[in-house]
């Protein structure tokens, strides 16, 4: 037991002494190439899109980031910010929102346009206020109204038309795609599943939006 | 290929700019229609030239029921006997702006006034702020001929006691009106009804101050046992929903009834009738 914890140690700190000593000698060092090597981790996390949303039932306003991933690039995770100006409701309000995006289909269109038939989205909605509560305060009886008025669950299916910028025209992305969401939210949901009275149109909520692609 | 893909979009652009679906959050959408109901409605009950015998109708817990709710409209309108509707509260299930908007679009159906206290539910999120957008005011009296209406919040514990709630400083301005108007035109206000969410003894009501409501309401006219040797109230009672369960109780031993309904989703609702000498009541299951 002592001898294998000593041998453990031993090759820990050989491994770390490797890892460490600017050993390897050549055109690049070791220690540039785990620098190198650290940077394209982190390089991974910088988001390549940005967004800017009207409607889609989570703020008048949302700006935000996102990351695509996957071999078609068919995963999209987005996180924005959105805002309600006092004109349209009782106050202002802000809206935390991270949306996961899947993308079955892209049909590219003379080179120029890509078309995407179907875009799926979860998203979770958070309106940041006062007035509204993650789990119900100590005040109510445990289980009292059983929800959350702070946390909305929206399900959203849309469209996106992606147009590649020529390279002499670029400004800040090489792609700009349009794209609309028709969605729905966990209450309204269950509120029409419990009530036929409800016209379908009013559970859904429309929103529009461009995405720059750097 | 891609021109078909552009007018598509153009399309698309035209659809959105024509319907209004482009909604902000479910707790900040976009309120349209009638609003300020309460104050339209009394003002329009108060200037009808209605006298008893009249009758309502008292619907209440009306959450997540609107299928069930708009059959009991249905039956309101047809029976063309129900001069207007008192709503208890709980028109929504989560506070939300389009739930709101669906029980008023209901309610409009009936073709009649309707009054509308705010229940708990309505006080969730941001919808206490959408009730008295749509709604009006929480705390309102009005007459119609001799009877009086006082309609109450009631929910404490929304507030978390923080308000004063019910507000016995409007109910003592009520009291003190009636009173005035009892002085220079004597017996021109002989009845009363109280309208509320929550009653005395619910784990919504501030209890701390429920014998002082009891104390206040009892000095409404109407709100004594009188000279008829009855045990109750003729001319004075209250009417409550929120325990979504049918009960008649003398909650202070004091002859004034409080008339509680069950909620919509049970089918029931009650029609009361005011005439010179009392009142009577019904409960229609269907």
């Amino acid at each position: 037991m002592r001898q294998s914890f000593f041998k453990h140690t031993v090759s820990a700190f050989v491994i770390l002494i490797l890892l460490l000593s600017p050993l390897s000698v050549g055109a690049q060092s070791g220690y540039e190439q785990r620098l190198e090597r650290r940077e394209k981790v982190w390089q991974k996390l910088i988001p390549n899109l940005y967004m800017l949303q009207y409607g889609g039932g989570i703020a008048t306003v949302s700006a935000g980031l996102g990351w695509d991933y996957g071999r078609a690039r068919q995963w999209e995770t987005h996180i924005l910010f959105g805002f309600v100006p006092k004109k349209y409701s009782h106050s202002h309000y802000w809206t935390f929102n991270i949306r996961q995006t899947y993308i079955p289909w892209s049909i590219p269109i003379k080179n120029i346009v890509s078309y995407r038939p179907l875009t799926a989205s979860l998203l979770v909605n958070s309106i940041l206020h006062n007035d509204f509560w993650m789990s119900e305060p100590d005040r109510y009886p445990h289980g009292y109204y059983g929800f959350s008025s702070r946390m909305r669950f929206h399900i959203a299916v849309g469209q996106r038309w992606t147009f590649a910028i020529p390279r002499d025209k670029r400004l800040i992305s090489s792609q700009l795609s349009v794209y609309y969401e028709l969605s729905t939210c966990d209450l309204y949901v269950r509120q029409k599943f419990l009530n036929s009275a409800i016209p379908f149109k009013d559970i859904l909520s429309l929103g529009f939006g461009i995405i720059f692609t750097i | 290929m891609k021109n078909i893909s552009l007018l598509y979009l153009l399309l698309v652009a035209s659809l959105i700019s024509s319907c209004d679906m482009v909604e902000n959050q479910p707790y900040a959408a976009r309120i349209t229609g009638k609003t300020d109901l309460n104050t339209i409605y009394t003002r329009e009950l108060s200037a009808a030239g209605l006298k008893p015998p009249f009758s309502f109708a008292f619907i209440t817990d009306t959450q997540g029921s609107l299928d069930e709710m708009r059959q009991a409209i249905g039956i309101i309108r047809s029976r063309k006997d129900i001069d207007f509707i008192v709503h208890g509260g709980d028109l929504t299930d989560f506070g939300i702006v389009k739930e709101f908007i669906w029980a008023r679009d209901i309610m409009e159906e009936a073709g009649i006034p309707y009054i509308t206290v705010i229940g708990n539910h309505d006080c969730l999120g941001n919808g206490n702020d959408t009730f008295d957008y749509i709604f009006g005011p929480e705390n309102f009296s009005f007459n119609i001929g001799p009877v009086h209406f006082l309609c109450l919040n009631t929910i404490a514990l929304e507030y978390d006691y923080s308000r004063p709630v019910p507000d016995l400083d409007f109910i003592e301005r009520d009291i003190l009106s009636v009173a005035e108007t009892n002085a220079q035109h004597p017996d021109s206000i002989t009845h009363s009804i109280v309208v509320m969410h929550s009653r005395p003894y619910d784990e919504q009501f501030n209890n701390n101050v429920a014998k002082p409501f009891n104390y206040y309401i009892s000095q409404l006219p109407g709100m004594d046992i009188g000279k008829s040797g009855s045990d109750t109230c003729d001319k004075g009672f209250c009417i409550n929903g929120h325990n979504h369960a049918i009960a008649v109780s003398d909650i202070f031993d004091n002859g004034i009834l409080y008339y509680q309904c069950a909620d919509m989703g049970k089918r029931t609702f009650f029609i009361f009738t005011v005439t010179d000498d009392g009142y009577d009541y019904e409960t229609v299951v269907f």
